[in-house]
């Protein structure tokens, strides 16, 4: 029926929870090890990317610009650290806290920056996440202060009496963060292509009129900002276990700075470009700290560069690549 | 507690708050221009302080050399932020706000690292300069003279600003480019020579806060980060595009600074923040923003 | 009388640019505003909207005193609203526009668990609505690829989204060439046949042979208001806007 052409065309087809996507992913993911010089770089790289993809639902997404990542980031980290080291919680329950306590603070943080002038939220998250780093610098009895939050343990995860899952080593730990991932990337985008999602983009292109339809768009805002929360805190206790220990790094401005860079190289308007990014990033930051310890103005120059010329990332151009190579088949209204 | 200590304190608080006041009046009126928050404010402040020290230790001694820093270093800040807004700026007015702050954070980075590469990552000092060495005495307080000056200058500037925005046939063209930028264009005025103009200044002022600073704090490569955050949210508290409102914000945060110094060190940065939270909730626009 | 307001002013600081201006709107009415440019005819659907707020007076919508009241609440008691500067979602296709409109005022649309296209109801009804306004052939094109006339077709069709009773139009025909005017004009007659509507509008062709009633703005006052007949004899009028012209 021609209104059925015109309605697959106009609005794309509904995606299962798993679906052909879902497996690509996760196998190309999976590859990281393989490519990658060290084991440890792969595990850190997805985690970064989780950040970074979670990072981008308020910016790609909703059109908010957030300074402030770090700071969930680094709760969450400072959470499972806590949990494992002085309760000794199992590392999924950790993990949970993590996200919790990213969702938490995510909410604090929102109810404050997200105003009706949509700019402070920017200028918010940036001072918070100063007053989150300040926090923890003197709070030295509960985050180790600048000498960081040591010792946190990696035990087995035990599934039942009897059976535990060892993920000691690199790549046994990679493939716990892997599983991790990609259940979280298919959470993302359902969220993200759920009509909840659909909101968020209104947002982004027209908060006017969005407001104007009927969407109260300042709760939006905050659910978004709760949600990337609740995954960004979920990186940073993953990123607990994987360094054994909670660097004062992990919440500083600088962690924010990395999301934006690597959502920004990556690709801002879909939701895999992120993933990309933080591979990029990483690797880059491996190789160039070697080389020249002026890396800081490389960043800069970069993101100067990026931001002028190349917002669609570097997603928009390879699949610029695959769309000349592979004719796709009208619009794609989820991305 | 020793009434004198807190009086003190209350002044400690304003000379604070008069150099928060520069840098938040170059960011309100450069956001009232142009709509643009400029995350690169803070390393424009590092580079004033850089600059000044520079240029004092190059000219000789630096006993008459300080003050001819003070005045030459916000000219050559301000002169660099022109050539950002023209070449790099100037590019993303189409695009939406956030962009344009990335681009700003951006040259924030560049700016840190070149600090780095070129006066070193240790950090700089200048002696005070022996015109303001000593203290002025009011009754039982002695006030260090440097202090003084400060808050006597930053009030002088601020009321000069005020009456060439108020006052002056230029200063209509910038309230009106607040308010309506096209209309502007269209009565055939270059809205983009006033965009650069608005633009260098606020970050001369900026660069001129950070030169004035030298004595007391010295110049470290990241000094921007700290006051750049206070200055956001003096400028969160006063409103947004407000010049008034970016005089009183600095002032609140100066003096509940130095208050929560002498009572509870730790507290600071939260007091700030509640204070801000308090205002917002009462007024989500900041005391006198209009937008 | 399904629309009503009361004194309604607005300052901008020194400016006064509406001043206590009363409608009466009946229900079923197709009711026009004109005016010169700078009359406040904007302004006045903004504080009616809840884009702006009102300096003084009040407005009562179905006898309920709505004044104060957020764009979004709004939209959400059936009261649709067209922007003379289109407001659309520019890189979405027409049909996702208006299946977005269409979703916030049925439920699921907060639902964060389940695929949007699982929810058929928006979908259908935004389809009814592009068919309504005869614009399903570009239903997959993206919204800002459209040329003019199209979009503020568009445009009425996300007003139309929230199911309105009352349908605030804000010149429906700025920007549109003569073929496009007339598509427009069969358009209006046919929604005011089952909708109330007010129109700001400049196209007189269109005031006069449509409107049941029209109201004369001026400066930010009130200086006619009756049917096109009368309105068209009234000297005032003449003077301040037709310029003695007539039809």
């Amino acid at each position: 029926m021609e209104r059925k052409g015109i309605l697959e065309t106009g609005l794309g087809r509904r995606a299962p929870l798993l679906d052909k996507e879902t497996w690509i992913l996760a196998g190309a993911v999976l590859l990281l090890p393989v490519v990658l010089p060290y084991k440890t770089l792969a595990a850190e790289i997805l985690i970064y990317a989780l950040g970074a993809v979670s990072f981008n639902i308020l910016l790609g997404f909703t059109g908010m610009l957030s300074f402030g990542h770090g700071a969930l980031f680094g709760v969450g980290a400072y959470t499972t650290g806590l949990l494992l080291k002085h309760l000794c919680w199992h590392p999924l329950a950790g993990l949970l806290g993590a996200a919790m306590g990213g969702m938490m603070t995510a909410l604090v943080m929102g109810l404050l920056s997200i105003q009706r002038i949509g700019l402070y939220f920017v200028m918010l998250t940036l001072a918070f996440n100063q007053l989150a780093f300040f926090g923890a610098y003197q709070w030295k009895q509960l985050t180790g202060g600048d000498d960081g939050l040591l010792n946190v343990p990696r035990p087995d995860l035990s599934i039942m009496p009897g059976l535990e899952l060892p993920i000691q080593s690199s790549l046994q730990f990679f493939l716990f963060v892997w599983v991790l991932f990609i259940v979280s990337m298919v959470l993302i985008r359902r969220v993200l292509r759920s009509p909840f999602g659909r909101v968020l983009v209104a947002i982004k292109e027209n908060p006017d009129r969005a407001k104007a339809v009927g969407y109260n768009i300042q709760r939006y805002k905050l659910i978004a900002f709760v949600i990337s929360g609740l995954f960004t805190g979920l990186a940073g206790g993953l990123y607990a276990l994987f360094m054994r220990m909670v660097p004062i790094t992990a919440i500083e401005l600088f962690t924010s700075t990395d999301f934006i860079l690597m959502s920004l190289i990556g690709g801002l308007g879909s939701l895999y470009g992120p993933i990309v990014g933080a591979v990029i990033v990483k690797i880059a930051s491996e190789v160039l700290s070697q080389i020249w310890p002026r890396w800081l103005l490389v960043l800069g120059l970069t993101f100067i560069v990026f931001v002028i010329f190349m917002r669609g990332g570097l997603w928009a151009f390879l699949t610029m690549i695959w769309g000349r190579v592979k004719p796709r088949r009208g619009l794609e209204v989820g991305r | 507690m020793d009434i004198g200590l807190i009086l003190m304190q209350l002044f400690n608080g304003v000379v604070v708050g008069a150099v928060y006041i520069l840098i938040a009046v170059g960011l309100t009126i450069v956001f009232g221009m142009l709509n643009v928050i400029n995350f690169a404010h803070g390393a424009v402040y590092a580079l004033g302080a850089y600059i000044a020290f520079t240029l004092a230790t190059l000219i000789g001694s630096w006993t008459g050399s300080f003050w001819l820093a003070v005045a030459l270093a916000p000219f050559v800040v301000a002169l660099l932020g022109a050539l950002v807004e023209v070449f790099l700026l100037r590019r993303m007015y189409d695009a939406a706000h956030e962009y344009q702050i990335l681009l700003t954070f951006g040259v924030t980075l560049v700016i840190q690292d070149l600090i780095i590469m070129i006066w070193g990552p240790i950090g700089k000092s200048l002696p005070m300069p022996p015109q303001l060495v000593g203290v002025v005495e009011l009754g039982d307080f002695t006030f260090p003279l440097y202090r003084v000056f400060l808050i006597g200058f930053v009030a002088l500037l601020c009321l000069a600003v005020w009456l060439l925005i108020e006052r002056t046939s230029y200063g209509a063209v910038i309230r009106a480019g607040t308010d309506n930028r096209d209309m502007v264009n269209c009565l055939g005025i270059d809205i983009y020579k006033t965009f650069t103009i608005v633009f260098s200044f606020g970050v001369g002022l900026a660069g001129l806060a950070g030169a004035l600073s030298l004595p007391e704090r010295g110049a470290q490569p990241f000094m921007g980060d700290t006051i750049l955050t206070l200055c956001f949210v003096v400028v969160v508290m006063g409103g947004l595009g407000s010049f008034v409102g970016a005089i009183l914000g600095g002032l609140i945060v100066g003096v509940v600074e130095s208050m929560m110094i002498l009572f509870w060190p730790p507290g600071t940065m939260i007091a700030i923040f509640t204070a801000m939270a308090l205002i917002i909730l009462i007024k989500p626009k900041g005391l006198l923003g209009f937008r | 009388m399904i629309l009503r307001t009361e004194g309604l002013t607005k300052h901008f600081g020194g400016l006064t640019a509406v001043n206590g201006v009363n409608l009466e709107v009946e229900d079923g009415a197709i009711y026009s505003i004109i005016g010169p440019n700078g009359a406040g005819k904007t302004t006045l659907f903004n504080m009616l909207t809840g884009e702006i707020p009102v300096s003084r007076g009040e407005i009562y919508f179905q006898g309920r005193k709505i004044t104060g009241l957020k764009p979004h609440q709004i939209a959400r008691i059936r009261i649709g609203r067209s922007f003379q500067q289109n407001r659309l979602f520019k890189n979405l296709t027409v049909v996702e526009n208006v299946r977005l409109a269409q979703h916030a005022h049925e439920w699921g649309h907060f639902n964060i668990f389940k695929d949007f296209l699982s929810f058929s109801g928006p979908v259908e009804k935004a389809w009814q609505i592009l068919e309504e306004l005869d614009i399903t052939s570009i239903a997959a094109k993206r919204a800002g690829e459209l040329p003019h006339g199209q979009q503020r077709i568009l445009e009425i069709a996300l007003a139309l989204a929230t199911d309105p009773v009352l349908l605030l139009l804000d010149e429906p025909t700025s920007g549109t060439s003569p073929d496009d005017s007339v598509r427009m004009i069969r358009l209006l007659r046919k929604l005011g046949q089952r909708l109330t509507m007010v129109l700001i509008e400049h196209n007189m062709n269109l005031v006069m042979s449509i409107s049941s009633t029209i109201t004369v703005l001026y400066q930010g006052e009130t200086i006619a208001s009756g049917s096109p007949a009368e309105i068209e004899k009234n000297e005032r009028v003449r003077k301040a806007y037709l310029g003695g012209h007539s039809r």
